[in-house]
């Protein structure tokens, strides 16, 4: 991993991520929630609220169609 | 009316149109999460993750959302001008020059998300500020309206 590190040049190679790359799935979540209400909000004051609560929204959703494909999955 | 200058600059950086057009805060946000997007997705993957053309010369759909961010054009010229340099190929170990590693796998998967993903959050954007009314800079009001009068200022219930 160190030496990986190192011998990384920013910008012209790729990152060595193959064991953490699960990490980068929740910032999507993240962005995406907190650029939609960025947006679609007339005021910015209760944006972190909204966002949070459009985040916790969208986790529960991906928790239960994972979860739904798995059962899914084991029947068939 | 359309605020197309505003849409050119949010293609430029996204988050700028909104700047530009008053919408400060909201711009700012926009830039940090978009442009912190974008920069992630160049950071994991590398610019071999900004390709415009598959290998049988087809577009590749991915490129088509990243190019809604401006920059990501200027990184697939310079990543085509590298390939152009080594016979349109990516480099190999034990080539003379490496200029770049092509990336493979999670790196490359994340990679393009992230930008992909960033370029389409910013046609949000763009979206949003062709049709957002811009705020005038000395009295934070919509342009068109008039300048502030003083019941304006007065607290509910006061009466003239």
């Amino acid at each position: 991993m160190i030496g990986a590190l190192l011998a990384y040049r920013p910008l012209l190679d790729p990152a060595p991520i193959d064991r953490y790359w699960l990490w980068f799935l929740p910032p999507l979540i993240i962005v995406v929630a907190l650029v939609y209400r960025t947006i679609k909000s007339d005021s910015l004051g209760g944006l972190a609220r909204s966002a949070g609560f459009l985040v916790l929204q969208v986790s529960v959703f991906m928790v239960l169609a994972a979860a739904g494909l798995w059962l899914l999955l084991l029947l068939v | 009316m359309w605020n197309l200058p505003a849409a050119v600059a949010g293609w430029l950086v996204p988050g700028l149109g909104h700047i530009l057009s008053g919408h400060t805060r909201r711009g700012v946000l926009l830039m940090l999460c978009i442009g912190g997007l974008w920069l992630t997705g160049l950071l994991v993957g590398g610019i071999s993750v900004f390709q415009s053309r598959n290998a049988d010369g087809t577009i590749r759909p991915w490129y088509l959302g990243q190019a809604v961010i401006a920059p990501s054009i200027a990184v697939e010229y310079t990543y085509d001008s590298y390939r152009a340099r080594n016979e349109n190929r990516d480099p190999m170990p034990g080539d003379e020059e490496i200029p770049y590693q092509p990336a493979y796998g999670r790196a490359y998967e994340i990679g393009t998300l992230y930008a992909a993903l960033a370029g389409l959050l910013n046609l949000l954007a763009i979206i949003d500020i062709v049709y957002r009314e811009p705020i005038r800079a000395d009295h934070k009001l919509p342009l068109g309206a008039g300048p502030p009068q003083p019941h304006d200022e007065q607290p509910p219930g006061a009466t003239a």
